[in-house]
């Protein structure tokens, strides 16, 4: 005899099961549209934030030596872009983070610039092109470049706070 | 006994008004107080920029560079200040929905919100 029962396989149920559950976990949260406080991408940005302002300080000190000379200091920044590729890949690993992943770009711009473009717009620029060579770069111009690159890292940072303020 | 906090299905709209305004304002001051220490650190900037290419310790090529490092470090404010907003619209949502949550979960009768 065939039963007339309507046949339920046991993996449709199972999926019913789960997504019920997923659906009321997720009701009962909070809302989010950003991403959530992400402590390594706050770790890094200090990080990179600090290297970089002692890496300026250090350039204002020997101007007029050889040791300010680009070629002097070019495994600062080979160490940098290897910090931000660090640091990109943990922030476009994160859900949500879209703000976040542009400000750690720009923060790449204003340190290392973008070697596809024309014109300059980083320190590494600055340093490729001083007026004299092996003076290193004029304190000014150094001052200059170090308030734009803390804005910068500053903005990110900003952010990053805001929603480890936001989750508590 | 009721007293004047309890949400009802006659105040519920203006309870959730209510939370979501006190939690966006408070958050949208402190994005204001952003904003401003932000812009004048950027006038500052270009105040020196301007100044060092009047007494010749910027050359022209240096100060079209920091110009661009000045536009990107802009940029990033704004863009910092676009998440905080978002930011304080996610929190005046959860905050809204905070304060029915209760009366909403106790009328359907499970742990909607």
């Amino acid at each position: 005899m065939t039963s007339i029962m309507p046949v339920i396989r046991l993996p449709h149920v199972g999926f019913i099961v789960i997504a019920i559950t997923a659906l009321l976990v997720t009701a009962c949260s909070d809302f989010r549209f950003i991403s959530d406080y992400d402590q390594e991408t706050d770790r890094s940005l200090t990080s990179i934030q600090r290297k970089t302002d002692d890496f300026i300080e250090s350039l204002i000190r020997d101007f007029g030596a050889e040791e300010a000379s680009f070629a002097e200091n070019a495994t600062f920044y080979e160490g940098m872009d290897t910090d931000l590729r660090r640091l990109e890949f943990r922030v476009t690993s994160i859900p949500d983070n879209q703000h976040t992943v542009e400000l750690v770009e720009n923060i790449r711009l204003v340190i290392l610039g973008d070697p596809g473009s024309p014109d300059g717009q980083s320190l590494r620029d600055l340093h490729q092109m001083p007026r004299d060579p092996d003076l290193g770069l004029n304190p000014t111009v150094l001052e200059v470049a170090r308030r734009s690159i803390n804005q910068t890292i500053s903005a990110a940072l900003s952010l990053e706070l805001a929603k480890k303020r936001g989750t508590k | 006994m009721s007293n004047g906090n309890d949400v009802t299905l006659d105040n519920l709209d203006e309870r959730i008004f209510d939370a979501a305004k006190k939690e966006f304002g408070s958050r949208v001051g402190s994005i204001k107080d952003f904003l401003k220490s932000e812009s004048q650190k950027l006038a500052i900037t270009l105040r020196m920029i301007i100044e060092g290419r009047i007494n010749g310790t910027i050359s022209e090529d240096e100060a079209k560079i920091l110009l661009n490092m000045q536009t990107t470090a802009s940029k990033s404010v704004l863009t910092a200040a676009e998440g905080m907003s978002i930011l304080a619209v996610e929190s005046a949502v959860n905050a809204a929905l905070g304060v029915v949550r209760d009366f909403v979960n106790s009328k359907v009768g499970f742990p909607l919100l």
